[in-house]
């Protein structure tokens, strides 16, 4: 590729995926070692074909087998039940339920408690899109706006994993997973419903206010963009902070860093002020325009004057017969602009001004 | 005959280096995500067999398109689709190629990724929006609630430092 060619690549990059080598190499080697198993049972069923299993110790097997089915039976059930009251209280663990949820749509039974009703199952839906299950993800492709039943927004800024809630009724808190991806929340004030977003390590919570969450891989950035925002880790709510309006913080899964950066002003840039006229009355039209607010400074009528100036106009000239209110202007010109200024000779107390532009 | 895979060079470190690019080679001419890892897992499985004899006249990276692209054949047949995209595989892609075209393509997107990660966070997402997902200047300054101007400066910045690391790994041909 050439350099020309950056612009084109950046353009696909939308369509480009990424797995995670780590875990495709831990499957790969697992096909490795299942592989390598059978090539084993195969060299030793060849080299010795009479070989028999004996009887005991194939009994033994199947009993061994049947009590780890039945554990791990009963340890699911068990596993289910908890679930299931817990519903609305997703922790770290659950959001771990579903590593890639957006390749594999593992089916999932509901665990719905009888005092629950079906209303306050979790939404939830696959890529495909079809609804409801439970304790799975949502895709959600970028620049969806997902409203609330009480009202709060969640725009996606980028492709985001995000389970949210079908209704908030009969739980204490307002519970929202961001996985992955960059979510602005604006969040409907609820004092005795505090609203938070967890991700699989840091917590958000907030009452009502507006903030944007950004989820990559270990590192989460948040930003307020209203109101006050509790920023803590979910492994040590030790390490907190509290984010206040236009700041923003990154957790990296071990500390919390302060990342606001200050805005740079923007100033537009102003064309050199030129005068097409040289008369008194259309200078100081110019002079209003651009700068009366920053410069108070008045012109003297130089008609006469002009034709005699060792200058070509269309140019700004500046004159006063106090010297001090002159060298006062002229110091607080330069404050404000990037001012080119040049005392005239054949003139006392005669500035020429060849340009002005506003300050970068 | 020298081994390909060393000390220096392991097969893991070809594994996540060339797994992503190679997977979304196979998708771009299948169009299913979830087939082209498993093309790709086998070929690296069928590698893995035969890796302590394995004897490469061209590059390391030919040798793994070529060895991808006949996997993806033997699906297409396998799952006995159409007859018609085994051949426009074979008409779109080469079997001779020493640089082949579409791998590279993957490889540099995969730098540019990896270049992105360097970006400071502001500026990756600002990248990220305007490059990745489309959005206009000012849509991302709307977002964001900066200035349109800042916007532009990130974009501009952020290419320049994806720019210059890309260079320096050696993804440009001069």
């Amino acid at each position: 590729m050439n350099k020309d060619n950056l612009h084109n690549e950046i353009e696909d990059l939308k369509d480009f995926r990424v797995f995670n080598v780590d875990d495709e190499w831990e499957q790969f080697r697992k096909k490795v070692d299942a592989s390598d198993d059978q090539a084993t049972i195969k060299d030793s069923s060849n080299s010795s074909p009479s070989k028999v299993v004996s009887l005991p110790r194939y009994f033994s097997a199947i009993a061994a087998g049947l009590l780890v089915l039945i554990v791990s039976t009963i340890a699911f059930l068990n596993l289910q039940k908890e679930e299931s009251t817990i519903v609305h209280e997703p922790t770290p663990n659950l959001i771990k339920q579903v590593e890639t949820p957006i390749e594999v749509e593992t089916p999932v039974e509901q665990t719905i408690h009888p005092s629950v009703s079906e209303e306050q199952n979790t939404v939830v839906v696959t890529e495909s899109k079809e609804p409801i299950e439970e304790n799975e993800y949502r895709s959600v492709e970028a620049n969806e706006v997902i409203s609330l039943e009480d009202g709060s927004t969640v725009e996606i800024l980028t492709a985001s994993l995000i389970k949210v809630p079908k209704t908030f009724e009969g739980s204490t808190e307002r519970l929202i997973n961001l996985k992955s991806g960059s979510a602005i929340f604006d969040v409907v004030e609820s004092p005795d419903k505090p609203f938070k977003v967890l991700t699989d390590n840091a917590g958000v919570s907030v009452l009502g206010t507006s903030f944007r969450l950004i989820k990559d891989g270990l590192s989460n950035t948040l930003k307020t963009i209203t109101g006050e925002v509790n920023f803590y880790s979910l492994s040590d709510e030790s390490i907190n902070a509290t984010v206040a309006e236009g700041q923003e913080f990154v957790f990296d899964g071990n500390e919390m860093l302060d990342v606001t950066e200050e805005e740079e002003e923007v100033i537009e840039e102003q064309p050199a002020l030129e005068m097409g006229k040289y008369n008194l009355k259309a200078i100081q039209n110019s002079w209003s325009q651009y700068y009366s607010d920053n410069v108070k400074l008045k012109l003297k009528s130089i008609d006469k004057d002009i034709q005699s100036l060792p200058f070509e106009f269309p140019k700004l000239y500046i004159s006063s017969g106090d010297p001090e209110r002159i060298t006062k202007g002229i110091e607080l010109l330069k404050n404000e602009f990037d001012v080119d200024v040049e005392k005239l000779d054949d003139c006392q107390h005669c500035y020429k001004i060849n340009s002005i532009k506003a300050k970068k | 005959m020298a081994k390909v895979f060393t000390s220096d060079l392991t097969f893991e470190q070809v594994f996540k280096e060339y797994f992503n690019p190679l997977v979304n080679f196979v998708n771009s001419h299948i169009n299913n995500w979830e087939d082209s890892r498993e093309i790709v897992q086998n070929t690296f499985m069928k590698i893995w067999e035969v890796k302590d004899r394995l004897d490469i006249d061209s590059s390391l990276k030919a040798y793994l398109y070529q060895a991808t692209r006949n996997g993806m054949i033997d699906f297409i047949r396998s799952s006995k689709r159409n007859r018609s995209m085994v051949d426009d595989l074979k008409n779109t892609t080469s079997e001779y190629e020493d640089e082949p075209q579409a791998l590279n393509s993957m490889l540099i997107k995969q730098e540019i990724l990896r270049a992105m990660d360097t970006l400071k966070p502001k500026n990756r997402e600002i990248f990220r929006l305007n490059k990745i997902e489309g959005l206009t200047h000012k849509e991302i300054a709307a977002h964001l609630e900066i200035s349109v101007r800042s916007v532009e400066d990130n974009v501009k910045r952020a290419t320049e430092s994806v720019r210059e690391i890309l260079t320096k790994s050696g993804a440009f041909i001069e």
